[in-house]
């Protein structure tokens, strides 16, 4: 990821991106969920290639990524995809970053003390 | 709006030769790079049409950082050990479960009858001459299958999964003595047993390896 503010705060967090986009999208390419990423974050996010591939290859050896090599384009391109646990891994990881941001939140935005 | 550029078979064929220059030699991790870099490339050339291959692929080069392509190598090299290694697990797994266990029962029952029947020796030779059978049996494989030589993961899956000859050997000098000095008559045969387990593991999942190659070649035109 390069160092602007999206990345600094995602840092960390980059497998959770992966998985989510690969749940929602079903099954995607290395490139792919580069583009994927600049375009939701309108560009504030830059996943590199660096720090993809580990991502991926590492999701791939624990066994939650499945991977599949076909031609398109007139070229072979392999593709990722979730299996179950990658599936189940998903929602877990996005409900803990999720968590993890509310309570970040809190700390700028902190609920009403009520005294009685 | 924008037409999206293509690049043609000869520029194709141009970043492919750059790609290997730089040392990416097998198929399986080069057709990723390649993928992704040709991509990339056609993203940017369509943005800016005044950018040459050699620019634009310049620029994909150095947003892989300061490894360049080697880090996705060195994942696809880490993750294929690991990926070989967790079905070596499983298949181990397999030998203790219901449809396995009575094989596992049984090779242990037949070192057991040549350890009271041909001694400490005869059984610890046995792993030794099945891992020795299996070393030959993977150089045959890498003779035959040459078109498979190219894919780095079918030469792992040779070399990661033949690591239990070096314990065999050793197990073939040290352990009648140490069964001698202990006196524990069961040890040999229990070891054994493991040890060939392992191997047979290996060999199941080299096998499975094979047939997944075999598929990639020929979805990649390498067959």
């Amino acid at each position: 990821m390069s160092q602007s503010p999206g990345n600094q705060l995602l840092k960390g967090h980059l497998h959770t991106l992966v998985l989510h986009l690969l749940a929602d999208k079903g099954r995607m390419y290395g490139y792919e969920i580069t583009r994927e990423v600049k375009e939701r974050t309108a560009g504030q996010v830059q996943l590199t290639e660096g720090a993809l591939y580990p991502v991926l290859h590492k999701l791939e050896s624990q066994g939650v990524l499945l991977t599949e090599t076909e031609l398109a384009d007139g070229r072979a391109r392999k593709y990722y995809r979730l299996n179950e646990a990658g599936q189940e891994l998903a929602q877990s990881t996005q409900q803990q970053l999720m968590q993890e941001l509310q309570s970040v939140l809190l700390i700028f935005n902190p609920p009403q003390m009520r005294w009685t | 709006m924008d037409m999206k550029k293509r690049l043609s078979t000869e520029e194709v064929a141009q970043v492919d030769a750059w790609i290997r220059q730089r040392g990416f030699v097998y198929d399986d991790v080069r057709v990723e790079i390649l993928d992704h870099v040709l991509s990339a490339m056609e993203d940017l050339m369509t943005i800016d049409e005044h950018l040459s291959l050699q620019q634009a692929y310049s620029q994909v080069r150095a947003s892989f950082g300061i490894f360049g392509f080697s880090t996705l190598e060195e994942a696809f090299i880490h993750s294929t050990e690991k990926r070989l290694w967790r079905k070596v697990a499983e298949q181990l797994l397999n030998f203790i479960k219901p449809k396995g266990v009575l094989h596992s029962l049984g090779l242990v029952l037949f070192l057991v009858a040549m350890q009271i029947t041909l001694g400490g020796y005869a059984v610890s030779a046995f792993p030794l001459v099945l891992s020795l059978a299996f070393i030959l049996g993977r150089i045959h494989i890498y003779r035959r299958e040459k078109h498979l030589q190219k894919l780095l993961s079918f030469r792992m899956s040779l070399g990661t999964l033949a690591l239990t000859l070096p314990i065999t050997t050793q197990m073939y000098i040290w352990l009648p003595k140490i069964e001698i000095a202990s006196g524990n008559s069961w040890l040999i045969p229990l070891i054994a047993s493991v040890i060939c387990l392992l191997d047979w593991a290996q060999w199941r999942v080299l096998q499975a390896e094979l047939d997944k190659h075999r598929q990639l070649c020929q979805k990649i035109g390498l067959a």
